[in-house]
């Protein structure tokens, strides 16, 4: 494979890695809370998103480019956010405080939920949505025909990458959020109203996660078992960059799908256990991750 | 102190042999008012050997696994490898090499995954987990892939049962199984009362604690974590002639899940708890699935349920119900 090729789906992987990954660092870092159901919010705004477009926006408006590249993405993360408020908030926020076992054995049985959910819900097949990755064609690159609709993801992700920077480091809010990751009995005791806070935040991550499906879904299917096989290499993400933190999501995105897209093209079968080997290093070097133990 | 240790003992033997006694007889009477369902308590009791040894990392140790299915899959795979590619049909041999391997492989990942604890080890088991399952679809040369490997009749204790009826063999199966398991417990028993025991639970308790008073964490739970997949192992090796296919379903993330929650089901402060909690795990599910398709819901909602309403298990009830009425007969006895 030609570099700038592997270059841009490393890049195009590590967007969507990167938008679970986020989500999980940021519950863990405010709630200290470890949610295996994280990935099915991903999987959740897959398939919302191919069924807006494949029942809603397609009979409705055709292969309209910009309606294709606008409304199922907002449709899909809004619905996302909704579940997200009905299930996983509220479940989150009784498990905050209550140890690990609870909060890992409760969200294993809310990842079980959500499983049955989808097959309830779309069925046992695979469900795809192909429209917007064909609509926005392909250029020319290294001399391979290289979709335009993966250059879309990337870009927007960066954007998304840094407004989150921004929000962090240079607003009120991002002072709050990186505060209360550090100590958040004296952020209450100075007066914040944690119950709004917590809820903005857990909502926040699981936008992320939804946005991260909705952009996943035009270049592949969707299928039940795909949130576990997000959750274990969003997981090695998490550990490579450091639990809990912005910079960590960052780099663990980006070191993760480096790796994965190298041994898919070398040796597919052990792609699991390279990553693994890797996130096996890095905590021996550094325990807390590349990017963690200094809060969000 | 050994009068304790005598009465301790004493009580628990008196709880297996009720256990084996209800299992026992429970066999052949469910045999007859529901032919079917006999089966089940064939895989409960087995399903029992994988909690009794998850509960030593999780109830004792502290540990949480959400990758026990490593192990059965090891354990299933062993029998199916040596069956498909060296025609071994005696059982023993084969649950023996199982139960080796589950070791090796415990003892080659637990330095690395046990050194985190918490969180990272739940975790890493998960992805061990996964990385397994993955080599058995993709390794399809070896393994069979999703087809798996089929598993004919085997021969108990040097016995070929090969020409006896289906069913007579499944009761064979069945006491093989049974008294394999009396065995187990009795084994866990006395790990869980040596002074071993005493230090993982101490490390449970309070590692630190544990480290100052000398006691060499990483290694203890490194034992512990070898006879955890040993056990799960065993019970891997178990399945395959009772599900007489080994595929990568017997390994799959929903599996650890699975033990998990037959643990805290039963109870993971009590020695029977996954027992208990194994055997009406597997009644459930058999039912469950004859009514419907989403099983997974239900089971959702049942775990979480029950982490939240008894945390402690069906066995914990029993325990303060039993407290409550020994209270009772004394007040009776005292005012009589």
């Amino acid at each position: 494979m030609a570099l700038p090729i592997y270059v841009l789906d490393t890049l195009f992987y590590s967007s969507l890695l990167f938008l679970i990954i986020a989500g999980l660092n940021l519950i863990y870092g405010i709630l200290r809370v470890v949610n295996l159901a994280h990935a099915s919010l991903f999987t959740f705004g897959a398939y919302a998103t191919a069924w807006i477009t494949t029942s809603l926006i397609v009979p409705r408006l055709g292969e309209n480019l910009l309606a294709l590249m606008v409304l199922p993405l907002v449709l899909g993360v809004i619905l996302v956010i909704l579940v997200s408020l009905a299930l996983v908030t509220p479940l989150l926020r009784y498990s905050q405080g209550r140890g690990d076992a609870f909060q890992l054995i409760v969200t294993f049985g809310l990842l079980i939920i959500f499983e049955d959910l989808f097959k309830l819900a779309w069925g046992p097949y695979p469900v795809s949505a192909y429209n917007l990755f064909f609509q926005m064609g392909f250029v020319d690159i290294a001399g391979l025909r290289y979709p335009v609709y993966k250059f879309y993801v990337i870009l927007l992700t960066a954007i998304l990458a840094l407004a989150l920077w921004y929000v962090t480091y240079r607003s009120a809010f991002g002072l709050v959020l990186r505060a209360s990751s550090m100590d958040p009995h004296m952020i209450t005791a100075l007066g914040l109203n944690t119950s709004r806070f917590l809820i903005i935040v857990i909502v926040l991550a699981s936008a992320l996660a939804g946005l991260g499906g909705s952009l996943y879904i035009p270049v592949a299917s969707v299928q039940l078992g795909l949130s576990t096989e997000f959750l274990v290499i969003a997981f090695v993400g998490m550990v490579i960059g450091g639990l809990g933190s912005f910079v960590g999501a960052v780099a663990g995105s980006l070191i993760v799908s480096g790796l994965r897209t190298l041994t898919l093209i070398v040796f597919p079968e052990l792609e699991l256990v390279v990553l693994y080997l890797v996130a096996v290093i890095v905590l021996l070097w550094r325990p807390e991750g590349i990017g963690g133990g200094r809060g969000w | 102190m050994v009068e304790a240790f005598r009465r301790e003992l004493g009580n628990s033997l008196v709880a297996l042999a009720i256990l084996v006694a209800v299992l026992g007889v429970a066999y052949p009477i469910l045999g007859f008012i529901a032919p079917g369902y006999a089966i089940y308590l064939t895989y409960g009791v087995i399903w029992s050997i994988a909690a009794l040894g998850f509960n030593l990392l999780y109830g004792y140790t502290g540990l949480l696994s959400f990758g026990h299915a490593t192990f059965i899959g090891i354990g299933a795979y062993t029998v199916g490898l040596i069956v498909k590619y060296l025609g071994l049909r005696e059982l023993e041999p084969m649950l023996v090499t199982a139960m080796v391997a589950s070791a090796a492989l415990a003892l080659i990942v637990g330095p690395v995954v046990l050194r985190y604890g918490g969180i990272f080890f739940a975790i890493f088991m998960l992805a061990i987990g996964q990385i397994l399952w993955g080599f058995y679809l993709k390794f399809y040369h070896v393994t069979g892939g999703t087809d798996g490997i089929k598993i004919g009749r085997v021969e108990l204790l040097g016995f070929d049962l090969g020409r006896i009826d289906y069913l007579t063999y499944l009761t064979i199966y069945h006491y093989y199984v049974l008294a394999i398991a009396a065995i187990a417990y009795i084994a866990m028993w006395y790990i869980v009362n040596s002074p071993l025991g005493y230090s993982l639970k101490a490390i449970r308790d309070n590692e630190v604690r544990a480290r100052a008073l000398g006691i060499n964490a990483l290694q203890l739970k490194l034992i512990a974590f070898t006879i955890s997949a040993v056990y799960t192992g065993l019970a891997g090796a178990l399945l395959a002639p009772l599900t007489r296919l080994v595929s990568p379903e017997l390994a799959y993330w929903f599996v650890s899940g699975k033990i998990v929650f037959m643990t805290i089901l039963g109870g993971a402060s009590h020695l029977i708890g996954p027992i208990v909690g194994a055997i009406i795990y597997t009644y459930l599910e058999s039912i469950a699935i004859g009514y419907t398709i989403y099983w997974y819901l239900l089971l959702g909602i049942l775990i979480i349920a029950v982490m939240i309403l008894s945390p402690r298990g069906l066995m914990s009830l029993v325990d303060s119900s039993l407290t409550r009425a020994r209270l009772r007969w004394g007040v009776w006895q005292r005012s009589s």
